[in-house]
């Protein structure tokens, strides 16, 4: 009647949206805090928990539907990429600040302090692996299934592709807010950029964790000055 | 049958099911004057003798509609049970995965227009979900699960296939079950946020229904989909209003940022 595979890769889409919000379903189950110590537990945990969970789950669907995209086979890739994601996720952390700052400098706003999103007030080694657990997750969802079933499944063209990615990235971020919702539309179309370049997932799953490692020293420099 | 005619049979028959199913609640008077007809029958209490009765008339109603719209479009048994495989408990999964992150993601939004918002409470004052709370614990989450299935065997069973066994393309019959279904949904609330989070909420398992069927040729995953669905979401929205742990978020689950 309708192509099963087509249905399917949509629906393997429309699945990985925003993995990040199944932690409400946790805080239903009864876990969640009243302080804001638990909440970030809940999220330190939860989140990394919610995006393998799905990830795992889009990719088997992905794997046994015969439709597993080219980028996510390709793991192999030459020592300058491997350096040019490393500058690559330390220069998208200034392309964040850059763009957090943007509109407090065009309301004329001076004398900025940059900081890191840090509920508990600290970074722990469960906040680190939390983050790059995520980060990995991410890049596989977002880059290597998403980029790779809307340019080598559903014919779209690249730019299309990475930007379709990048908004469907951006939206699993809106619970922190608008500003970080265009941030990480921003940062995601730089990595597809960098997917599509290598055509490897592993680039730019190597610039998220570097990204995602200086965003926690960063936020441990911080955390000890405050 | 045509296509435009199948739509047009489909418009018909579920706003039939609809509108009898809110005859007994249109009025207060004679709602309560049932309930306690019922309640001298049956023994048993009349908000609960009630909800039962309501029930089991939009169980019913729901069947006649599935059967007479099957009979319309020729679907046989086969065509909508199809044969799923060991692999669709997967993508089931990753179903059940997608349709409760989608809608908690729109609750988020609404959170986030309308921070003060109560949407458990909300969801526990719409009438057919407060009804419901009149009867014990274990019938709590059956009564939205079994209305599911139905809802299921017609949105996305008589509709949504038999639109695609009468020659309709599967973006005009997604769209067109989707559409009956949230409107369907809608039009039993009271309050524009029980609207937003009823309507949200069928557009999401809408569409991932759609696709669950479409993708695996079986409804049997759907129905599985929707009845977890609303009998967990009803269950903790009901939870919540007599004052235990609800879906509501106390602010956004910091300390992921990257």
């Amino acid at each position: 009647m309708w192509s099963r595979t087509l249905c399917l890769e949509c629906l393997v889409l429309a699945a990985t949206i925003a993995p990040a919000e199944l932690v409400r379903v946790a805080t239903a189950f009864g876990m969640r805090g009243h302080g804001a110590a638990r909440a970030a537990r809940t999220a330190t945990y939860g989140v990394p928990a919610a995006y393998s969970a799905v990830c795992a789950a889009a990719i088997a669907v992905a794997a046994t539907g015969g439709f597993s995209p080219g980028y996510l086979s390709s793991w192999s890739v030459g020592a300058l990429w491997v350096v040019g994601a490393v500058v690559a996720g330390c220069a998208v952390v200034a392309l964040e600040f850059g763009l957090g700052a943007a509109p407090y400098l065009l309301r004329g706003k001076r004398g900025l302090r940059l900081g890191v999103m840090l509920a508990s007030g600290s970074v722990d080694a469960a906040f680190v692996a939390s983050v790059v657990a995520t980060g990995i997750a991410e890049e596989l969802l977002y880059r290597g299934l998403w980029i790779g079933i809307l340019h080598e499944r559903l014919g779209l063209v690249l730019p299309a592709a990475i930007l379709a990615a990048a908004c469907a990235y951006a939206l699993g971020h809106v619970f922190f807010g608008m500003n970080v919702v265009a941030q990480k539309a921003t940062t995601g179309a730089v990595f597809g950029v960098l997917l599509v370049s290598s055509g490897s997932v592993v680039v730019p799953l190597l610039a998220h964790v570097t990204q995602n490692l200086v965003v926690s020293a960063l936020g441990a420099r911080q955390a000890a000055r405050a | 049958m045509s296509v435009p005619v199948y739509v047009l049979w489909c418009c018909v028959a579920v706003a039939s099911w609809l509108a009898l199913y809110r005859l007994p609640f249109a009025d207060a008077s004679r709602r309560r004057r049932m309930a306690l007809w019922l309640a001298d029958r049956s023994g048993s209490r009349p908000d609960a003798a009630f909800a039962v009765f309501a029930t089991a008339l939009y169980l019913g109603l729901g069947l006649a509609v599935l059967f007479a719209l099957a009979a319309a479009a020729h679907l046989s048994v086969h065509r909508l049970v199809g044969a799923p495989t060991a692999s669709d408990a997967l993508t089931l999964l990753l179903a059940l995965f997608g349709t409760s992150s989608l809608n908690i993601l729109c609750i988020s939004m609404l959170y986030r227009a309308r921070p003060i918002v109560d949407v458990p409470g909300e969801i526990a004052r719409i009438r057919w979900i407060a009804s419901i709370l009149s009867l014990p614990g274990s019938a709590r989450w059956a009564v939205p699960a079994a209305a599911a299935v139905v809802e299921e065997l017609v949105f996305r069973g008589a509709v949504f296939v038999g639109l695609g066994a009468r020659g309709g393309g599967f973006a005009l019959a997604c769209a067109v079950s989707t559409a009956i279904f949230t409107i369907g949904q809608i039009v039993l609330v009271s309050t524009p946020v029980q609207a937003f989070v009823m309507g949200t909420s069928g557009l999401t398992l809408g569409l991932v229904g759609c696709l669950l069927v479409a993708a695996t040729g079986s409804i049997l995953p759907a129905v599985v989909l929707h009845a977890s669905f609303a009998g967990f979401y009803t269950t903790v929205s009901t939870g919540s209003a007599r004052g235990g742990s609800g879906a509501r978020p106390t602010g956004p689950p910091r300390g992921a940022f990257p």
